[in-house]
């Protein structure tokens, strides 16, 4: 495959899945990602081992491989001197800096931008925060279920106004996963300022930049009115006054969404494929303005059209119906999907154990129409001596860190 | 500000928001976007002016701004021989080719990538799909609300579990955005890679590979455990095994939530700051074992505490507290939240009519802490004839073209 960041030298110093994320992009995409580990503690994320009920084992960590895959990890603590001097020597031979430490932290074990910027004044430092590296809050953390969900306005605007309080975000690491990959973005724009002007640059990408992206368009136009639109409470049928838009119940209790925004065109192909071809001759709905009149008769046609067959007929029937519509999957249903694995959304990585490789998602950048290849995520510390010795650091001196527990 | 993306070129062909969204964070880098519309429709953007019951003036369309600013735009019809001509003259000039139109569109018109790469071998050729550009799919259109939203399981993953069928997408254009930054990353690690080797790459992101990776974190545990996690319906109160999780009314009807996971070391701070020092004080409230117990009880002082002050007492008192939380904002608290402004989220530019100016997001990246300096989307064919004089077209020629209807 193409590896676009071939020869690039990542140094991280993060936790968690936001800006580590962004670490397993770039590896995704070639890039050698040092990831510096607590000797004893590691990343906090290695922690996580249950989900929804689920327990993980230690050695097919899917939460930590998602957001670490291809990596290699060295243990270090920063809290020490000699540690901090070995940070240094691998900074010097690296071309970007990746953190989300809180700026205090970064300050209190020296690996702030002054601090890895004197010992290499040409890396990119990228910063990942929860809401901005400037500001009166630029010291507080954050989660993408506050920062990226509750703060920003998503909650709030995905939240029908009739429910008491905000959903949830019911996918974890949603927030983060989005930021990480608009942080490797970043980053990969400030090599190529960098090759071209020698200039190296700071970055920063917030919880909440990313969550005010993703928003962007809407909140453009509540800028501009004042007015925020929330979400409706969901509904089966037909919408109002277009009945080629809404959610249709099949037999088995599964769900066909209908999108067709402006059914001109369409509604010969979608009667057709109900099954109900006389509707499209039916003066009530054979022409948009009628169709729209007709709204509620239209939508009864297809809540008994949709009722009347199972998911996956409908699924494999609306392949050739020319509007807009899309079967509401599952994440299960999502891995077998025949055109998610035709683009190689899922691949596989080698598991730690020996046993079955596990499954990930790829990011959502593609090269040259190729596959991902990379390796799984590092134990912790696993590579702590190889990368040393790359960087030509001396047994004699690896041996020395080690018995001071500067490194493990 | 830094600029790291100037003297690149980019040459967009596309519509809506999600591709046209990529041209914008380009151009907010400091690239320059030319946008090729036809001469008498233009983008179907244009058009999109009425949302939530608002419409909007089509010179200061926030929908419009979002995903154009900082462009200019060049009416060319690619169905005219002569129009085609001249995309290929634009494309011998350009570093970037980017498009939304379907791989059938492509073809008929003669801009796929065996037709650019012809008169520019060295372009990166980008495309944005639905579904990506390999497999069944690949020449099936598709809006946010369905390949992202619908499709992906994102719907099904969000939507409570006690509903029949899912939400909507909530946040007009989320997948749009979104899928367009990561678009904005692989054209940037592309032009690195060009930058380095000479190789040109084709990019691709879908809507569909977009939502996957937002995902991914718990596609992978999800598929490994066989089962998933849903959510439920919001509920006001504390979570039973822990009263410092969950949402809370304020006096006036708005929602704090707490997300304190991990509330050890911080219950003392935490009821010092809900205003509840006898709680801080109960030996029976001193862990979090403590806290489980007695949760319903503790959920109750809680929810009083809350209860007692309106939103804004508690969002200024709460900026102290260890533990995490979140106020739920609205897009219109964003547009008034210190610490967003403080991060430049947001900036303005001047529509044509010297109207007030329109708000808009800035991309989520932040380059050395600086500002984005940019200006409003072209208006519909603005800059045809700066663009082609600029490309060596002579005033004859481009007489001539505006005569046979190939520009305007």
């Amino acid at each position: 495959m193409t590896k676009v960041m071939e020869g690039i030298r990542v140094l991280e110093v993060a936790q968690f899945t936001f800006t580590p994320a962004a670490g397993a992009i770039l590896a995704d995409w070639g890039a050698d990602i040092i990831k510096i580990e607590h000797p004893v503690r590691g990343d906090t994320q290695r922690g996580f081992l249950n989900m929804g009920g689920v327990t993980l084992d230690p050695l097919r960590h899917t939460l930590f491989e998602h957001p670490n895959r291809g990596k290699r990890s060295v243990g270090i603590d920063l809290g020490t001197a000699e540690g901090q001097e070995l940070l240094y020597e691998l900074a010097k031979q690296c071309d970007v800096f990746l953190t989300n430490y809180l700026p205090q932290v970064r300050q209190h074990k020296k690996f702030d931008v002054e601090h890895i910027r004197a010992a290499n004044p040409n890396i990119i430092y990228a910063r990942g925060s929860a809401l901005g590296n400037k500001g009166p809050e630029r010291e507080v953390g954050g989660f993408d279920g506050t920062c990226f969900w509750a703060r920003s306005g998503i909650a709030h605007a995905m939240t029908p106004e009739e429910l008491p309080a905000p959903l949830s975000q019911g996918i974890p690491a949603f927030g983060d996963s989005i930021g990480g990959m608009f942080i490797a973005g970043g980053i990969s724009a400030a090599l190529l300022h960098r090759e071209r002007t020698g200039e190296a640059v700071e970055l920063d990408v917030s919880l909440l930049s990313a969550a005010a992206w993703a928003s962007g368009a809407q909140i453009a136009q509540v800028a501009e009115t004042g007015i925020v639109a929330r979400n409706p409470m969901p509904g089966s049928g037909g919408a109002a006054r277009n009945p080629f838009m809404g959610n249709y119940q099949t037999s088995d209790g599964g769900t066909i969404n209908l999108c067709t925004i402006a059914p001109t065109g369409h509604i010969k192909s979608l009667f057709e494929h109900l099954d109900v071809p006389e509707a499209a001759e039916d003066p009530r709905f054979s022409e948009p303005r009628a169709l729209f009149e007709n709204a509620g008769a239209a939508s009864d046609i297809l809540v008994k059209a949709f009722g009347s067959k199972s998911f996956e007929y409908w699924r494999e029937r609306l392949k050739t119906f020319s509007g807009q519509w899309a079967p509401v999957q599952s994440f299960s249903d999502l891995l077998t999907d025949e055109q998610a694995l035709a683009n190689d959304m899922i691949f596989e990585v080698e598991s730690a154990d020996g046993g079955a490789p596990l499954k990930l998602v790829r990011g959502p950048v593609q090269f040259d129409g190729q596959a991902v290849q990379t390796s799984r995520s590092p134990q912790a510390s696993e590579h702590t001596e190889l990368v040393l010795m790359e960087m030509g650091v001396e047994w004699d001196r690896i041996e020395e860190l080690k018995a001071k527990g500067a490194i493990a | 500000m830094t600029q790291v993306m100037k003297g690149v070129r980019v040459l967009e062909v596309a519509q809506f928001v999600f591709v046209p969204s990529a041209g914008a964070v380009l151009a907010d880098w400091g690239a320059d976007v030319v946008k090729v519309e036809h001469p008498l429709r233009g983008d179907a953007q244009r058009g999109a002016r009425s949302i939530g019951g608002m419409t909007f003036d089509p010179v200061a369309n926030p929908m419009m701004q979002h995903p154009n600013r900082g462009k200019r735009s060049i009416a060319i019809d690619l169905a005219h021989p002569e129009g085609r001509e001249l995309v290929y003259e634009l494309a011998r000039d350009a570093d970037v080719f980017l498009t939304n139109y379907l791989p059938s569109v492509r073809q008929k018109l003669g801009i796929d990538l065996e037709h650019i790469r012809a008169v520019n071998p060295k372009i990166i050729y980008a495309r944005g799909s639905g579904y990506g550009d390999k497999g069944p799919d690949r020449d099936r259109g598709g809006y946010d609300m369905t390949a992202f939203w619908i499709h992906s399981g994102i719907a099904h993953a969000m939507t409570p579990q006690e509903f029949d069928v899912p939400l909507q997408m909530g946040v007009g254009g989320m997948g749009d955005s979104t899928a367009g930054m990561n678009l904005a990353g692989g054209v940037a690690a592309a032009l690195f890679h060009r930058e380095r080797t000479g190789e040109p790459s084709e990019v691709d992101v879908s809507l569909l590979s977009t939502a996957m990776w937002m995902s991914g974190m718990v596609i992978a545990p999800y598929l490994h455990g066989g089962d998933m996690m849903r959510i439920g319906l919001p509920k006001v109160g504390g979570a039973p095994v822990n009263p410092f999780m969950g949402h809370f009314q304020t006096s006036d009807g708005r929602v704090i939530s707490l997300f304190v996971l991990v509330p050890d070391p911080v219950i003392r701070d935490t009821f010092e700051h809900l205003g509840l020092p006898e709680a801080a004080n109960d030996p029976r409230f001193a862990s979090s074992a403590g806290l489980r117990e007695h949760s319903a009880e503790i959920s109750d002082l809680v929810a009083r505490a809350f209860a007692s002050q309106t939103f804004d007492y508690w969002r200024e008192r709460l900026k102290t507290m260890k533990g995490q939380w979140a106020a739920v904002q609205s897009f219109l608290d964003l547009g008034g939240d210190e610490q967003a402004i403080a991060n430049d989220a947001f900036f303005a530019v001047e529509p044509i009519d010297g109207s007030d100016p329109v708000r808009v997001v800035r991309s989520p990246v932040q380059f050395d802490r600086a500002a984005i300096a940019s200006s409003r989307a072209p208006e519909h064919s603005e800059h045809t004839e700066t663009a082609l004089l600029e490309l060596g077209l002579d005033w004859e020629r481009i007489e001539r073209l505006k005569a046979s209807g190939a520009i305007a």
